[in-house]
């Protein structure tokens, strides 16, 4: 239950990745209001989440057993280091 | 009189808990977002309880304005019981919103609701261990099915005001910081909120200075150089952390969590990104020719029971009030007046009843947020977010919830400009004149409502291109983010009685505001400015103020009084504009078995049909829909531009439509208003394309003067 951020390496945008990858997320940046709005879906640094579909950086993941659809803006703000 | 609140994530099942319990009917889907104000009833078999049900949270820092309600209602009403409603299918995240709930100070119940979905899944979730965990009552529930009722009610009446759930507690460090937070808190803050105020302190929140005078700034900044991070993201990662050790204890889950669900798949085709559209196009279509097309079941039902209602309801009323002996005109109130304006609206109750029935199937099966992701690329193009779409597909079912559901939109700009045009999509009062208009001039085409449909979401489009050049709407569109609920069966019977509920309303509407509206009608039609009876309909009242203002409406290709009229009585209800025509036909056609459609097709064009189409679907929309603006836009200022705005875009595109289309279609021209037409658009281009044209004007203006 301890966060390691340290240990946490920055990885690469949330959009650049496949559909199917899995990573952990190393950094959110953006305005504060929807950072903290995307921290209180479970969009929190350290978790895991799981890219369902899209392309062209308009996403579906799957954090936490549910279902957020998000737009470039967001994911390319969200740092994610995919699992080998 | 105990008042017990609803609380819980966006989807879980609050309204359906609310109806079960209060035994009324209000409006559930499955899509975030569908409860927007707070509604309250009074709890079945439980005396003097009142229960509140509340839009949904994620969390107790709201970020969309409808979310405030709740949170206000929760921490300054101050329930006497909360009744959180956990997603037993998605414990982790809304378990989120409990721990915050379990530090505001009041008795907490835990709903577990659609634990069928949860079972279907292979979750095994032990909730009396839950239960001890948080230091409440948790039931299971299914509420969809009506379980667990009975046990709930039974929970909320034993409760009392000192059963006050754990706290969850978090590591170590920040609990530490807490406590000294804690010792140095006003000696005012009620021993109940004391944990609440303690962390609003840690997180910097706005309300702090309310709960501490000391400063703790540097505890505070300690423990933020130990986590590398802002104080407010460490608390938010205590309690998932502090979720994640409880749901570990006490959920089993099938090993295979990860593997792709149907509704996942039927993602990867709904939401693609090359197919996406199609099928929402496709889908539309098909809602719109199963209620329209000639042939169809809603074509084939309305077209007999208008037949009915002309041929022998209003003349067997007719005959039937000669009889008794009424004459005069009490009679030509009732037959031309009231029967005919009304019989009009009603008459399409069978095609409305069809797309009502469609559209609510829709909205249940959860393919709504589906397709305001898939408009959000399209949007986006044009300075707007796929979240104003849940406004537009609210508002083809009446305007008014459209507009109101501007407010699940964070961004303040982006919801005006969505409060704005959201009646730009055709509402269920909009559709009788839709089926009027493609009955008695297109042969029932489908195509002029699934135009009218497409036609809205572009004027939707364009107008964001428009509104965004003006500084006060200017900005980056709102980022989109949107839970996607997994698609679920409808249920027969909340799809049935949905579609009842809402055609049932469309029939009060005809009994009310359409029927006020033909006497109004009626009577202005059949005398003369010096109440002497109209020899004919020419010399009444109604003819001659149709004549004066009938000019406005020459370009728009429906010059004549009769349309003109009826156009502005749209206002009061849209429906009152196929009741004010079935009034003056059912006056001006001799005998009563003359029939509206054909009429209609007596006095306008096909092209003029198009015109007062286009500019009906556009201009300022009923009263009520004007009065939902004035309440999302905060003023009358505000709502003058954007009635202005709406009435001055619909004639500028029906203009534009009529007079080229007429062009093309080899109708006569008229230069004046061909000129009139390609100043229209040329002054519509300019505002599109140009960088600053409003910038520009006043820059101009201020030149010459």
């Amino acid at each position: 239950m301890e966060r390691q951020d340290a240990n946490i390496p920055v990885g690469v945008p949330l959009f650049s990745v496949k559909a199917g990858t899995r990573g952990k997320i190393g950094r959110i940046g953006g305005k504060d209001e929807v950072r903290r709005h995307l921290y209180d879906l479970g969009f929190t640094v350290g978790e895991y989440l799981t890219v369902m579909q899209g392309c062209g950086g308009d996403l579906i993941v799957d954090i936490r057993g549910s279902r957020i659809a998000i737009d470039r803006s967001i994911t390319s703000k969200i740092m994610i280091s995919p699992e080998a | 009189m105990k008042t017990i609140s609803l609380a819980g994530n966006p989807n879980s099942g609050k309204t359906t808990v609310f109806n079960k319990l209060t035994g009324s009917s209000q409006r559930v889907g499955n899509w975030p977002g569908v409860t927007i104000d707070r509604k309250e009833g009074r709890i079945k078999g439980l005396d003097s309880a009142t229960l509140v049900d509340l839009p949904g949270i994620y969390s107790l820092s709201p970020y969309s304005p409808e979310e405030v309600v709740s949170r206000d209602y929760l921490l300054k009403e101050r329930p006497d019981v909360i009744l959180n409603v956990v997603d037993g299918s998605n414990l982790e995240r809304n378990l989120y919103l409990t721990v915050q709930l379990m530090e505001v100070g009041i008795p907490v119940v835990i709903a577990l609701n659609m634990m069928d979905i949860a079972r279907a899944k292979g979750f095994e979730i032990d909730s009396d261990a839950l239960g001890n965990a948080l230091g409440c009552k948790v039931i299971e529930a299914t509420a969809a099915k009506g379980e667990g009722m009975e046990e709930i009610k039974k929970a909320i009446s034993e409760v009392s005001s000192s059963d006050l759930p754990k706290n969850v507690t978090f590591g170590k460090d920040v609990e530490d910081v807490l406590e000294i937070i804690t010792s140095k808190l006003k000696p005012t803050v009620p021993r109940d909120i004391r944990r609440w105020a303690a962390v609003k302190v840690f997180e910097k929140d706005a309300s702090a200075s309310d709960y501490i005078s000391e400063d703790v700034s540097a505890e505070i900044e300690a423990i933020e150089q130990a986590h590398d991070d802002i104080s407010e993201a460490i608390i938010i990662d205590q309690r998932y952390n502090a979720i994640c050790d409880i749901v570990s204890r006490v959920l089993v889950m099938p090993s295979s969590g990860r593997k792709k669900t149907l509704s996942d798949k039927v993602d990867d085709i709904v939401t693609g990104r090359i197919l996406g559209f199609p099928i929402f196009f496709g889908i539309m279509a098909l809602v719109y020719t199963i209620a329209m097309l000639e042939g169809s079941p809603g074509w084939y039902a309305t077209d007999w029971l208008n037949t009915y209602i002309g041929d022998e309801f209003i003349p067997m009323v007719a005959d039937w009030l000669a009889e008794i002996g009424v004459e005069g005109m009490l009679f030509g109130l009732i037959v031309d007046g009231i029967l005919s304006g009304v019989g009009a609206v009603l008459g399409f109750l069978p095609q409305m009843l069809v797309m009502f029935l469609l559209l609510v199937l829709l909205e249940e099966v959860g393919y709504m947020s589906r397709v305001a992701f898939v408009m959000d690329r399209i949007f986006r193009k044009f300075g707007l977010s796929g979240k104003s779409f849940i406004p537009l597909l609210v508002g083809t079912g009446c305007g008014v919830p459209g507009v109101m559901a501007s407010r699940t939109i964070e961004n303040e700009r982006d919801r005006r400009i969505t409060a704005m045009t959201t009646t730009f999509m055709p509402c269920a009062a909009k559709l009788p004149i839709v089926a009027l208009i493609a009955g008695a001039i297109f042969n029932g085409n489908p195509l002029v409502a699934l135009g009218c449909y497409f036609g809205g979401i572009l004027a939707v489009l364009i107008s964001g291109v428009i509104l965004k050049k003006f500084k006060r709407f200017a900005g980056e569109p709102t980022p989109f983010i949107m839970e996607l609920p997994p698609y679920h069966a409808p249920s027969v019977v909340s799809v049935g009685l949905a579609t009842l509920q809402r055609g049932w309303g469309f029939v009060k509407k005809a009994f009310t505001i359409v029927l006020l509206a033909t006497v109004l009608i009626w009577f202005l039609s059949s005398y003369t400015w010096t109440f002497q009876e109209a020899e004919i309909i020419d010399d009444s009242i109604l003819a001659s103020i149709g004549n004066a203002i009938c000019g406005i409406f020459a370009p728009l290709g429906f010059g004549n009084w009769e349309l003109s009229v009826a156009t502005i009585t749209g206002l009061m209800a849209k429906e009152d504009l196929v009741g004010t025509l079935g009034t003056i036909a059912g006056i001006e056609i001799e005998e009563a078995e003359g029939d509206l459609w054909l009429w209609l097709a007596t006095i306008v064009t096909p092209i003029g049909a198009v015109g007062l189409l286009a500019f009906n679907m556009l201009c300022a929309p009923c009263f009520a829909a004007i009065g939902a603006m004035h309440r999302e836009l905060g003023g009358w200022k505000a709502t003058a531009f954007a009635v202005g705005y709406q009435c001055v875009f619909a004639y500028v595109c029906s203009l534009i439509l009529v007079q080229f289309g007429g062009l093309l279609f080899g109708y006569d021209v008229n230069i004046g208003y061909m000129v009139m037409a390609i100043v229209a658009a040329v002054v519509l281009a300019y505002f599109i394309i140009a960088k600053d044209p409003i910038g520009n004007i006043k820059a101009l203006a201020g030149k010459e003067a």
